[in-house]
């Protein structure tokens, strides 16, 4: 097996595969979206109470591959609490330090995403990396 | 056993320690398919049923050859029965498209299996949405993993115009009762518009046996090019048909005012085909011939049944199949705990070749309470080393995930 893999399915990806957090019941939902990836079936339900312009709390509850779980339930921790503008630029980020398409200093993103740069190694697997982020843009893009 | 395939398919030999087990996704090239296409566009190649010239009309006839080799090949009544198409998919919207549209009603009824590949599937669902028609789906025995008779027969009724079903799944490998189910739908007048495309590959194939109305299938899941396919219709239906596609070839005679069609199978022959694709078929199917389906059935039977025992004594791996048969080669399981996409990727990661996802059968993956499968398939080329990779590969999955 290649180091790439390695880096790909590294210890805190499958613990946040095997035990995913903020899958839960919100007080009350403002935004919700659903995202599917035809590829490989994976499906993503967001959900996002918000106080105001500040993002109170977050569901994510993925049915899907290690990456697409993993990566759902790292975007959960790191989006309560900020604003729905914070979001949304956080959101561009990290689409293009996973794709590439732009220059990111990884030391600008939370550290817990560097988890999932291994992903840029398996082009087919961005995708799955990215579902989440791209649902969640379309939750807030929501009016 | 079959020994020595290998040698005749060069992406094999290119890619030495290459686990290739995905065929019925699409085959690999034996060196014979690829020089017949290679010689006639080096030395025939010319645009067919056009020029008086001498090059145009070989071309045209190695078209026409492999029209006759293709019906022999299903014992067709005459080659005319016979439109080529891009691939299976075409080939059903064409039917959907022409006597499905001419021929269903508000309140008839479809009847399609939930065993369907998206190709026999979506056109039936969107002609019976378009026409408020009913789309009835029959479904499997969940012990057997086999096509429910019983329910086939009550889901036809005098409201059926269409049944359609598939010859061999390409999901469980499953080969309905073909026979039974054109019978069934006759008793009430309705056609039957079979998918072979997984069929084919595997088994000789006998249509007088069963006459379809409508069969359809893929050069590429049978050692041909991609991008040509076949469509066998019944020359009654091929004869009272509107046309598919307007344009070039499939004329008799234009004016400012109005086009008469050329008969069948130009007259759904529109623009210039895929003729190598033609030729690589006819080259294709000598090959399998020259080898013998049955012996290719029975080396991959085989090879899948071997596949089966390792990894159902590993006990982490749940295999989708009736315990007493694999058909086809097909080997659908998952692996507990994994998703079958990051199984894919570290077996890809090993060049071990396998499908992961839906398989394009959505409604049957749902059936069966499932996301998503990996699918195994062996052909004529596979070795027991093959086997062997793929074992070790679920193994390492294991290790990775920490099961
Ligand atoms: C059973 C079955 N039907 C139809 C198809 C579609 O074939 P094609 O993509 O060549 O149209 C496939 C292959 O993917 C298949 O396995």
């Amino acid at each position: 097996m290649t180091t790439q893999l390695d880096n790909m399915y590294r210890d805190l990806i499958l613990d946040h595969y095997e035990h995913p957090r903020n899958c839960h019941e919100l007080n009350h939902t403002d935004r919700t979206e659903e995202g599917f990836n035809p590829l490989c079936g994976d499906h993503v339900n967001i959900q996002f109470e918000q106080d105001g312009r500040t993002i109170t709390d977050i569901s994510v509850c993925t049915k899907g591959c290690a990456i697409c779980t993993a990566s759902g339930s790292i975007m959960s921790d790191i989006l309560k609490g900020l604003s729905v503008d914070e979001t949304k630029s956080m959101v561009e980020n990290v689409k293009a330090f996973l794709t590439g398409d732009r220059d990111i200093d990884p030391a600008d993103l939370p550290s817990s995403l560097q988890a999932l740069s291994g992903v840029r190694k398996f082009p087919i697997r961005i995708k799955c990396a990215l579902l989440p982020w791209t649902t969640a843009e379309l939750a807030l893009n929501k009016k | 056993m079959l020994e020595g395939v290998q040698n005749d398919f060069p992406v094999l030999k290119n890619h030495p320690g290459l686990a290739y087990l995905d065929s019925a996704a699409s085959t690999q090239k034996p060196s014979v398919v690829l020089d017949a296409m290679d010689h006639f566009y080096r030395f025939n190649y010319a645009n067919i049923h056009r020029g008086v010239y001498s090059l145009s009309e070989q071309a045209t006839a190695s078209y026409e050859a492999a029209r006759m080799r293709i019906a022999r090949f299903i014992h067709a009544k005459s080659p005319e029965n016979l439109v080529f198409t891009r691939n299976t998919t075409e080939s059903i919207n064409l039917v959907a498209a022409t006597i499905g549209e001419s021929m269903v009603r508000e309140g008839d009824e479809i009847v399609v299996t939930i065993m369907e590949h998206h190709a026999n599937f979506v056109p039936w669902q969107q002609l019976a949405l378009k026409k408020g028609a009913t789309l009835k789906v029959v479904g499997i025995d969940r012990e057997t993993l086999e096509l429910d008779m019983a329910e086939l027969a009550s889901a036809i009724t005098d409201k059926t115009r269409f049944v359609c079903c598939t010859m061999a799944s390409n999901v469980l490998g499953a080969t309905p009762n073909v026979a039974e189910v054109t019978r069934l739908a006759r008793k009430f007048g309705a056609l039957t518009v079979f998918d072979a495309a997984q069929f084919v590959p595997h088994h000789p194939l006998d249509i007088t046996s069963f006459e379809p109305d409508f069969l359809a299938l893929s050069g590429h899941k049978m050692l041909g090019a991609d991008g040509f396919g076949v469509l066998y219709g019944k020359s009654e239906h091929l004869a009272s048909m509107p046309p598919f596609m307007t344009g070039g070839d499939m004329i008799e005679n234009v004016t400012i005012e109005k086009t008469t069609y050329s008969q069948p199978p130009q007259k759904f022959e529109a623009g210039t085909p895929f003729i190598a694709g033609a030729i690589s078929l006819h080259s294709a199917i000598d090959y399998l011939e020259n080898i013998g389906l049955d012996r290719i059935q029975e080396h991959e039977t085989e090879l899948a049944r071997l596949a089966d025992e390792k990894l159902r004594a590993m006990g982490k791996v749940r295999l989708y199949r009736n315990a007493n048969r694999i058909h086809n080669g097909i080997l659908p399981f998952n692996v507990e705990g994994v998703h079958p996409h990051d199984v894919a990727t570290i077996l890809g990661d090993m060049d071990i070749c396998v499908r992961a996802g839906h398989h394009c059968a959505q409604p049957l993956i749902h059936f069966m309470d499932e996301i998503a499968m990996i699918r195994a398939s062996f052909y004529l080329y596979n070795t027991e080393e093959d086997v062997e990779r793929l074992v070790a590969g679920i193994q390492k999955t294991l290790e990775v995930f920490h099961k």
